[in-house]
């Protein structure tokens, strides 16, 4: 898949910010574009994901795709697209954009993604995500996090996995952290760490929840004449694969059917690689659950048996499986619901060669899985240098 | 029926809960539509639940105001959500529930 290439990115990225939603987008936004080398006159296609309750008051949601971008000061647009389904945006912008350059619809194109996570606790509705149009009946809920709290327990339930397997998840991903200077939680954990943490809603508990914070991730794709005046390698959309499932995790057969399955299976036989052949895996991590789901939707672990690829493998950049490099967004906290960004800027950096004291040697493929919702979205790219 | 119609009826005080029916497929939903989301068929009933089987469940402890118990029950195949109360060494999957829709619309399972 030839035509387009990730030649910028940027992420700013605070526990709790002072900033706007718009100026954190504007800050996002220009980072990247410095990265690309190309200038703000040269972009001529722009795509943004956010989730409309991390705005501030009062809300605009209506062409708020206009408001961000002529904030930013983009004037003359050819390509424009408002992309929403949740924490999966990332990727399928990426996709986006990279498919409307080899198609000629633009030459260069920003992806914006983020808001301020922290706005929940002041005036945010607690089923945020679950809650349907045509509700039957009233009930208190505390979506995502109750939604994948029972996911988890069913799981546990069906595969006889304990707690304390699903435990090891944020172990790993802390181990990883400690070598990131920016991640927001670095001390090493053991999974009776996990287990004693507190309940936030049963059996997921504190540490195994990722924390809302304010931020956002921009990326520049540009065509082939442009990608090397940035100070990044143009990097390669490999494959891609996505799959929506938007029902109500109620009206599914299971609440185990993962979506990772499908989008994972498409990025694999549209780009011909396998999974052996990977050399960074960035898996959407809000809760430890999604990445058991994703170690086994992608194929690394057959089901109910995440938890012994999770035994087998540290997931340390110097081990044959690395995942998560950064630690995850359960150690770096996670922008506007969605850790898409912060996961796909990770593999940006990797195959960048700049990931510093997290560096895997030799990176040049990377597989980035997104999920959105509750299990209804899930978006699998495979990026190369 | 109408959808308002179909939500009006649902939110009625009772001891058990309604779930829609088909007439042609035979299939059930709880979420309301004004047509069976299986087979299109306007023709539908509201049939009475009143057992149902813990699926999942989790006890919230942070986040909201006060611990809150929400349970995902099974009616016959159809997966519904609502609120927990009674005792917490009643919470297994696979234990059965009745469900009792109270005076706010509240839907509540109790054993």
């Amino acid at each position: 898949m030839e035509g387009a290439y990730i030649t910028g990115f940027g992420e700013h990225l605070e526990k709790e910010s002072k900033l706007s939603f718009f100026e954190l987008f504007a800050k996002a936004s220009l980072q990247a574009l410095d990265s690309s080398g190309l200038s703000l006159e040269e972009v001529d296609g722009f795509v943004m994901a956010t989730a409309t309750n991390t705005i501030e008051d009062p809300p605009i949601r209506n062409l708020l795709i206009d408001q961000v971008s002529s904030y930013i000061g983009l004037n003359k647009l050819e390509y424009l697209e408002l992309v929403d389904i949740g924490g999966s945006s990332f990727n399928a912008m990426i996709f986006r954009a990279y498919r409307a350059i080899r198609d000629g619809l633009a030459t260069s194109i920003l992806v914006v993604g983020g808001g301020k996570g922290t706005i929940r606790k002041k005036s945010s509705r607690a089923d945020l995500v679950t809650r349907y149009s045509f509700k039957p009946h009233e009930f208190t809920e505390y979506s995502p996090t109750s939604d994948y709290a029972m996911i988890a327990l069913r799981y546990s339930h069906e595969f006889g996995v304990g707690d304390e397997k699903r435990a090891l998840i944020a172990v790993r991903e802390r181990g990883n952290a400690k070598l990131n200077p920016n991640a927001l939680y670095r001390e090493p954990i053991d999974v009776k760490d996990v287990l004693n943490s507190p309940m936030v809603s049963y059996p997921l508990r504190l540490l195994e929840c990722t924390r809302p914070i304010d931020g956002a991730s921009a990326f520049i794709l540009t065509n082939k004449e442009k990608s090397k005046k940035g100070k990044y390698y143009p990097v390669k959309v490999l494959g891609y694969g996505e799959f929506h499932d938007p029902r109500p995790i109620i009206e599914r057969e299971s609440i185990l059917l993962n979506p990772v399955e499908v989008s994972s299976r498409k990025a694999f036989n549209l780009s011909g690689i396998k999974s052996e052949e990977i050399d960074v895996f960035m898996l959407y991590d809000a809760f430890t659950i999604m990445v058991m789901l994703e170690i086994e939707g992608i194929g690394l672990a057959e089901k109910g048996k995440a938890w012994k690829f999770v035994e087998e493998n540290d997931f340390s950049p110097n081990s044959p499986f690395p995942i998560n490099t950064n630690g995850g967004t359960l150690n770096t906290g996670q922008p506007a619901y969605m850790s898409g960004g912060v996961i796909l800027t990770e593999a940006l950096r990797q195959l960048n060669g700049v990931a510093s004291g997290r560096q895997v040697e030799g990176a040049n493929k990377a597989l980035i899985n997104g999920i959105g919702g509750i299990l209804n979205h899930s978006t699998t790219i495979i990026l190369g240098v | 029926m109408e959808l308002n119609e179909v939500l009006e009826r649902l939110k009625t005080p009772a001891d058990s809960l309604q779930l829609i029916k088909c007439l042609k497929c035979n299939s059930k939903f709880y979420i309301p539509r004004s047509h069976c989301p299986k087979c299109l068929s306007n023709d539908l009933v509201l049939v009475n639940a009143n057992e149902g089987i813990i699926y999942s469940y989790t006890i919230i402890e942070r986040g909201l105001e006060n611990r809150e118990i929400v349970i995902m029950a099974e009616f016959d195949g159809v997966k519904v959500k609502g609120n927990f109360r009674g005792n917490l060494n009643d919470l297994m999957i696979g234990k059965r529930v009745k469900p009792k829709i109270d005076e706010g619309g509240k839907l509540i399972f109790t054993v």
